[in-house]
């Protein structure tokens, strides 16, 4: 069985790698509430998922000012996105790989921070807040 | 370019014709003009060595699975001298050079690839050797550059 790397999971905007990645993650969240039923006695409560949400953040470097106003954009549009998480590979490491366990949503840009640093290379770090289903 | 990253450190001190003429070389030494091993004794003071004393890749991220997009180069400026204003005149003069030398060059020159994006400046403390005899100090330069 082949090993999967973290360097091969990437986060797309509409179908495209974020170019530079550096670091991606989703997350997954359900909200429970407690309920208390006759099958316990009275005695404990049981939890119950009665809604989930998701959210997905990446860390960029950026060297492509197109990239940087792109960005902007977006977040000023206030629209949802298409973002998915797959498996990359190929050229840049940026072709998808429709992996089976690739996931996709609409979801806003919900906060950015840019960071220019003295001498670093420009960081950015784009958190996504998924609206809808996450299929 | 950070593989050639010396060439340029050379080309800079070159561009002083005050400070070359100091030289009894002519010139400076370096990876391309090498001073005779048999001949270190025998070299004439002043003289100056630049060397390229190695590299790290840094900035690796997801586009790239093998290498990053950006070298850090140190190059060494070895400078001897038989006394010691003489050698903090030269370091001087080689620190000032270097400097302006990549402030000034245009950006349509053949060479400009070659200047680093960001440098660190250090230098070692001034030592002396008692068999040449002359007092040297090393100057380094951690270079930050392209690697294409």
């Amino acid at each position: 069985m082949s090993k999967i790397k973290g360097q091969n999971f990437r986060l797309l905007q509409n179908a495209a790698a974020i170019p530079e990645a550096t670091n991606c993650s989703i997350t997954l969240q359900g909200n429970s509430e407690d309920t208390s039923t006759k099958d316990t006695e009275g005695l404990f409560t049981q939890e119950t998922i009665v809604s989930t949400q998701w959210s997905a953040q990446v860390d960029t470097y950026q060297s492509e000012t197109s990239a940087l106003r792109s960005i902007i954009s977006t977040f000023i549009a206030a629209q949802p996105v298409a973002v998915s998480w797959d498996q990359t590979a190929g050229a840049q490491n940026r072709v998808v790989q429709n992996a089976n366990f690739k996931r996709s949503g609409n979801a806003l840009l919900n906060d950015f921070t840019m960071t220019f640093n003295d001498r670093e290379t420009v960081q950015l770090s784009l958190q996504f807040q998924g609206t809808g289903a996450l299929s | 370019m950070s593989l050639k990253t010396d060439i340029i450190f050379v080309r800079a001190l070159r561009s002083n014709d005050e400070l070359m003429e100091q030289l009894p070389a002519g010139d400076v030494y370096n990876t391309t003009i090498a001073m005779p091993e048999q001949d270190a004794e025998n070299a004439p003071l002043p003289y100056i060595i630049v060397t390229y004393d190695g590299m790290q890749n840094l900035d690796t991220d997801k586009d790239s699975p093998f290498e990053g997009d950006t070298d850090r180069v140190q190059i060494g400026i070895e400078v001897a001298s038989e006394s010691r204003p003489q050698l903090a005149t030269l370091t001087e003069q080689i620190r000032t050079t270097v400097r302006e030398f990549f402030e000034n060059l245009d950006s349509s020159d053949e060479d400009y690839d070659l200047v680093p994006l960001d440098v660190d400046f250090s230098a070692q403390a001034v030592q002396y050797d008692e068999w040449k005899p002359c007092y040297w100090q090393v100057l380094q330069y951690q270079c930050d550059t392209n690697p294409d």
